[in-house]
């Protein structure tokens, strides 16, 4: 028996992979184990292996086809052994679903029919072809368009939606004049219209697209924002480096900035957690923060687990590889899933306060500006420091106002005063 | 330029090759002393004598297989069928002998010989009126030609006494009495190549034999109506020009093919058929029309008749629908 090959569901939140690549053809053998194809979900690449040694016997998609997770893709098993069964079988599967509706308008439509022929007297039953025609016409139900080779020809040159053309034809035929009529139409509006071209979002824009909007509409966000001092922190990188003499290991604000959140959210448990559905809230065990990366045009998330075992060597490494990965597009699964918060950065472009977005399910996003020099008063004197806004969305389901600007008050305390992570 | 009739036009074409070449003759029933059941042959039994222009006994079956036995021998003969209708008892030395001789001696051997036959719908009855063309068409190896005018019925039969392979030559018995002019020059018409009657830009109206004066004289009228038609006339059928067609077609965007023939496995669905199959498809703005025969034989009747055969009310009826 043949086994099936299937559109894995790689993490929580996919809900289909889009094929890259299949690096086997069929009547290829292959290896249990085996990378047999490449496929992109959440915004990543993964690799998909043979589930069992045999041959390649069936593709069902191709490259650039975007599948449903759990769908049977192919079939691999014995050299010549006979799949059309289950081909068959796979495709009655795919018809049911769209032929379920129909089928029911089907019957209706048979039982009128044979009611008709009952009533009609057997001598009228046998009517030349002709006169029949006018039948069948009215039998054909479709919300196909109804036109003429020459409009389809005409409307395929001029990039045009045959479903925004009226119909004037008998029968709701879109004639030449019809076409031609909307050409003149558009024509006229062109001078008053902003020029504009469209685009079709594909892979990791889509899924993320798709995935942003679900974060805001399912999640009430809150942003509160604090202004941090960031002198000590300044500090404390510029000594820790000078001392460093591997320049990998030099750290960076960001650096801190994870480490200082983790210790944060260790305090308050509730942030490293997520609401599903409205009526549950998943507390995780480790501290896992997300950073957001932009690569490119393209956003990505990769996921520092496990933060409270870590000290702050591990994170400037683990930092630089996940960057990387990111860079690269080769962040797996794992990587970029299972974070409670994110941290996103806009600094580097001077933005101070922003509204930043829940990278869903997690429990806040902080928003992270830039560090500018600004006149404020300490111990009753105007003196210039290092000045630093940081934004925390949070879920309002899951956290109140209070908690989570205790949290934010947490991140800033420890911020200004870093000894304070020991305590 | 002088104006002669059909049947003028075809004897004409007669003399004139008989006269170039002594290899071809003619027979056929009636064809000799009486000068042709429609008075087509009329008095070149005097001019060429009893051994060029033979009477045969009745026996289509006979005629056509001398036909083909004396192209085998190199000669040319021009054999002729009273009506259409009998090619049926000769189908088989037309059809199963002629149509492949060519093909089966691959090329060596050929049977240069012209069936004339007269067809069409003139007050005859059900099996002396009949259109068959679609039967020889179907055939492979077998030409078919279907002039209209005394123009085209001269220069084609022309054409065909020449050609070294069986051309089946119809004749339409209402065509031997059109007038048209006709040069005293010596012309010739190639095969293949259709004929645009009347040029217009509305409509393309594809008429075989005696359809296209029907379908010139609904133009007419079509033009009072402010619809400008083209009448494009194949002349061959076997082989058909379908560059003059599709180029037509492309430019109106409508046809209508008319022939008198009943419309079930008629000429004019195949012509429909390869009109889809080309680059005109892309070009129509209407389906593909026909106006044919009914699918009955011919009645005997006149009122019957008249209705059984295409009229130019059918024709406008019909390019007007297409063109409203």
């Amino acid at each position: 028996m043949a086994e099936e090959l299937i559109m894995p569901k790689l993490s929580m939140t996919m809900e289909e992979g889009q094929i890259v690549n299949w690096l086997v053809d069929e009547g290829d053998a292959v290896e249990e184990g085996e990378v047999i194809l490449e496929v992109l979900s959440d915004k990543t690449n993964f690799e998909v292996e043979a589930p069992a040694s045999g041959v390649l016997l069936k593709k069902f998609y191709e490259a650039d086809d975007v599948v449903p997770v759990t769908e049977v893709i192919g079939y691999i098993g014995e050299e010549g052994e006979d799949i059309e069964d289950l081909i068959a079988d796979k495709a009655d599967e795919a018809k049911a679903g769209s032929d379920k509706e129909a089928e029911v308008e089907d019957k209706e439509e048979t039982a009128e029919k044979t009611e008709e022929a009952e009533k009609t007297p057997a001598a009228e039953k046998e009517q030349p072809a002709e006169k029949t025609g006018k039948e069948f016409k009215d039998e054909i139900i479709t919300d196909k368009i109804k036109t003429v080779p020459a409009v389809r020809r005409i409307a395929e040159e001029n990039n045009i939606d045959l479903h925004k053309v009226k119909p004037t034809g008998e029968n709701n035929v879109i004639e030449v004049r019809d076409i031609e009529n909307y050409m003149a139409e558009m024509e006229k509006e062109k001078g008053t219209e902003i020029e504009a071209y469209r685009e079709k979002l594909s892979g990791i824009r889509k899924a993320s697209a798709k995935k942003v909007k679900e974060s805001w509409t399912d999640i009430p966000h809150v942003t509160v924002t604090s202004e941090v001092n960031m002198e000590k922190i300044i500090e404390l990188k510029d000594s820790w480096n000078q001392m460093q003499k591997d320049d990998s290991l030099k750290v960076s604000i960001t650096d801190l900035l994870i480490k200082i959140v983790a210790v944060a959210m260790e305090r308050h448990t509730i942030m490293n957690a997520y609401m599903e559905d409205d009526v549950e809230v998943v507390h995780n065990e480790g501290v896992n923060i997300g950073l957001a990366v932009s690569v490119d045009d393209k956003l990505t998330v990769p996921v520092f687990k496990n933060l409270e075992a870590k000290n702050i060597k591990d994170i400037v490494k683990e930092k630089k590889e996940l960057v990387e990965k990111a860079r690269n597009n080769k962040l797996k699964s794992d990587e970029i899933t299972g974070g409670s918060l994110t941290i996103s950065n806009l600094g580097m472009y001077g933005t101070e306060i922003f509204t930043p977005i829940i990278n869903a399910p997690q429990s806040g996003i902080l928003g992270v500006g830039t560090i500018k020099k600004k006149p404020v008063v300490v111990d009753d004197e105007i003196t210039i420091k290092p000045m630093m806004w940081l934004s925390l969305a949070f879920d309002h389901r899951l956290v109140e106002g209070a908690p989570a600007a205790a949290f934010l008050k947490e991140i800033k305390d420890l911020l200004e005063f870093p000894a304070k992570v020991m305590f | 330029m002088r104006v002669i009739t059909g049947r003028e036009a075809v004897r004409e074409a007669l003399r004139e090759e008989m006269q170039r070449d002594e290899k071809v003759f003619i027979m056929g029933e009636d064809v000799g002393v009486y000068g042709g059941a429609f008075g087509v042959t009329g008095n070149l039994v005097e001019e060429f004598g009893e051994d060029r222009v033979r009477d045969t006994p009745i026996s289509e079956a006979a005629i056509a297989g001398a036909a083909v036995g004396a192209s085998l021998l190199g000669m040319r003969p021009v054999a002729e069928m009273m009506f259409m209708d009998f090619v049926t008892i000769a189908s088989d030395q037309l059809m199963n002998q002629g149509a492949k001789i060519h093909y089966m001696f691959g090329g060596q051997q050929n049977a240069p010989f012209v069936m004339r036959m007269p067809a069409g719908a003139a007050e005859a009855g059900a099996q002396h009126t009949q259109s068959l063309e679609a039967l020889l068409y179907h055939i492979p190896g077998l030409k078919v030609v279907m002039p209209s005018t005394p123009y085209d019925l001269k220069g084609l039969l022309k054409t065909a006494i020449r050609d070294d392979n069986p051309v089946m030559f119809v004749e339409h018995k209402k065509g031997y009495g059109e007038k048209g002019e006709v040069p005293e020059e010596e012309y010739t018409i190639p095969f293949g190549k259709a004929d645009i009657k009347r040029e217009g830009k509305d409509v393309t109206i594809i008429a075989t034999s005696h359809m296209v004066f029907k379908a010139l004289n609904a133009a007419e009228t079509l033009a009072e109506k402010k619809v400008d038609a083209e009448v494009l006339d194949p002349r061959t059928l076997v082989p058909l020009d379908m560059e003059s067609i599709v180029k037509s077609v492309s430019k109106t965007g409508k046809v209508v093919i008319v022939h008198e023939a009943p419309r079930r496995g008629g000429v004019g669905g195949d012509i429909a058929a390869r009109i889809s199959d080309s680059e005109a498809f892309y070009y129509l703005e209407k389906p593909i029309k026909r106006v044919t025969g009914p699918n009955t034989p011919v009645p005997f009747s006149p009122v019957l008749e008249s209705e059984f055969i295409p009229s130019e009310e059918k024709i406008i009826d019909a390019v007007m629908k297409l063109t409203k």
